[in-house]
Order: structure tokens, then C-alpha cells, then sequence
């Protein structure tokens, strides 16, 4: 079973992101801040990461430029879910390396698509 | 609405749209109709129907049909039948048509635009393989309304995210105030008339 972990500070949000995973097949794991995500990555990388941009202690843009310097850390597939929906930041997520983007709010129908775009599904 | 009242929207349709319902569709047409007969100033379907029959409003006949017709549509819709188009259909067409260049492609319910969209995108990302070819994309829909949507180009964000990779997105997209438009040269590749669809079934019907 493939997992996901889902990095949100909100605690709503890693809910429904969790429920709808979890009806995709995903087994999940949940961080609150990129701090917290970048300590799970150490331990094991998830295959797919659900990741917020504005999160205190380490946001999701500056923890996904710390999991892509990790040794594999080019494997986990990076989709940002999150409020930011501008081209500008959309544009820094796919350089820092991000595999798809989801601009908040958003439905189980955007995220199966969403991971079935980049294989994940 | 009377049996015979929904047995006259039936042939109605069918006649003017080439929507064929089955014979246990009234919930269907009592919550698409109801609206519009509010709205007219009519109790009921009913009183619609009626209306309908003495046959003198132009409009209502138009605003009925496309009270009943389906505009609900996605980029990309379906994933599978834009991968064959890419993959097989236009490299066939290609070679089958070296010597004319030409390719003419019909989305004859277009709705909103995403799908005729979907195909001008494609061929954009296949720009090299049709230098110098004229492809042609005709959108027509039923429903006025739809088609000037489509004509505008203007998706929300919810539209944008469904059947779009991002990529895409940001490649022929740009944002106006809440809302995403599709670029010009997307744009002016497709098209967009009002429905001649039924009139050339009908040309053929004669013809055959």
C-alpha cells in the first residue's frame, strides 16, 4: 500500500485530506509544520506528500527543498495543496520541484485526479 | 404535468434538440422546467406546456430546450480519449493527409469550451508535427448561453484543477482577478457557431 503524508497546520484539513486518501488506497501519515515532515522523511520517505505552503516553524516551500537535497529524496511525488494560487508561487513550486499543485478549496475529484496525473494512482 | 403533457415535451425535444428520453424521465423535466415556468410567470409546467403548444414564443421554445440540455464538461474530460487523439488519431490523420495539410475537427457539444480547449492545447503541445498544416476546430452547442461562456474563455479555479495538470495550467492560462482565461492563441484556434448540428442531420435525413 503506498502512503502518503499529508502536512498541513490545520487540523480540519489533514482530516479530510486523510479520509480522502485513505478512500484512494493510501495508508497516511500527518505532519503539522515542514519541520515536523522533514523529521518523518528522515525516519522513512512516504511515497507521496500532500504538502501545505504556509505552516509555522518551516513551510511547505522551504521543507521541499530540504526533502529534494536528501539522498532519495527525489523519489516522494510532491503535490502542494494549498491557498497560494498565483502563477508566481505555483511557479517556485514546480521548480523547488513540486509534481503537481492543488489550489485550495479542493474535493476528493481534484486530488484522484490530481495523483493520477503524475502515476501516483 | 400531465401524461400528455410529457409525452408533447418528449416529441418537442427530440424534435428540436434530438434529446431522446425515455418514458420515465418526468422528475427530469419537471426540475428543469419548473425554473424557467417561475420565472415566465406561469403556476406550473403545465401551464408551460400550453404555452409551448400554441407555439407563438420563439424564445420560451429556446429557453425550454436549454433548460434541458447537459453543460457540464472538463478539461481534458475522461483523460483517455485525448491520449488516443494524440497518440493515434492525429499522427493517422497526418499521414493520411500529407498531401492536403488539412485537418477539420468537429466538438459538436462543446458546452463551455473545455473539451474543443482540450484539443487546441494538444495540438499546441504537438506544434513541430503540424508546422505548416491548417487545422481547423468547430465548437457548436445547443444552449447560446454555454457557448458565449465558451467564447470567453474565463474558467474558476474549480474548473481549471479538474482534468488540467498544472503545467498546462500555468502554460495557457492566465489569471483574471478570481478567474483563469485561456490564452488568445488557445482562443482563436477553435471556432465557435451556434449549433448547426440538427441541420445537417436534417440535410442528411433528406438526402438519404
Amino acid at each position: 500500500m503506498k502512503t502518503c503524508l499529508i502536512v498541513d497546520d490545520s487540523g480540519i484539513i489533514r482530516k479530510v485530506a486523510r479520509r480522502i486518501l485513505e478512500s484512494l488506497g493510501f495508508q497516511t501519515r500527518e505532519a503539522e509544520n515542514g519541520e515536523q515532515a522533514f523529521e518523518t522523511c528522515l525516519r522513512e520517505l512516504p511515497d507521496a506528500i500532500l504538502l501545505d505552503w504556509n505552516m509555522p516553524k518551516m513551510d511547505g516551500y522551504d521543507f521541499l527543498r530540504a526533502l529534494r537535497r536528501l539522498p532519495g529524496g527525489e523519489r516522494p511525488k510532491v503535490v502542494f495543496c494549498t491557498t497560494e494560487n498565483d502563477v508566481a508561487h505555483i511557479a517556485r513550486a514546480l521548480q523547488a520541484g513540486a509534481n503537481e499543485y492543488i489550489m485550495k478549496p479542493f474535493d476528493k475529484d481534484i486530488v484522484e485526479e490530481k495523483f493520477q496525473e503524475i502515476g501516483l494512482i | 404535468m400531465t401524461p400528455l403533457d410529457y409525452d408533447f415535451l418528449r416529441r418537442a425535444l427530440k424534435q428540436h434538440s434530438g434529446l431522446a428520453l425515455g418514458a420515465d424521465k418526468h422528475y427530469f423535466l419537471e426540475s428543469r422546467l419548473l425554473p424557467l415556468a417561475r420565472q415566465a410567470g406561469f403556476n406550473g409546467v403545465g401551464d408551460l406546456v400550453l404555452a409551448l403548444k400554441t407555439g407563438g414564443d420563439g424564445a420560451l421554445r429556446t429557453a425550454a430546450i436549454e433548460a434541458t440540455t447537459t453543460s457540464e464538461s472538463f478539461f481534458f474530460r475522461d483523460k483517455t480519449p485525448f491520449d488516443y487523439f494524440r497518440r493515434l488519431i492525429m499522427p493517422a490523420l497526418l499521414a493520411a493527409r500529407r498531401q492536403s495539410r488539412v485537418v477539420r475537427i468537429w466538438c459538436a457539444a462543446a458546452a463551455n469550451g473545455q473539451e474543443p480547449y482540450s484539443i487546441a492545447i494538444c495540438l499546441r503541445e504537438m506544434a513541430s508535427a503540424i508546422a505548416g498544416w491548417r487545422i481547423e476546430i468547430l465548437a457548436t452547442d445547443l444552449s447560446d448561453a454555454v457557448l458565449q461562456r465558451a467564447r470567453q474563455g474565463l474558467y474558476s479555479q474549480f474548473e481549471v484543477q479538474r482534468g488540467l495538470p498544472i503545467k498546462l495550467l500555468v502554460k495557457y492560462f492566465t489569471r483574471v482577478g478570481e478567474l483563469w482565461q485561456i490564452a488568445p492563441e488557445v482562443r482563436t484556434m477553435v471556432n465557435i457557431a451556434a449549433s448547426i448540428f440538427l441541420r445537417i442531420l436534417r440535410r442528411l435525413e433528406l438526402s438519404m
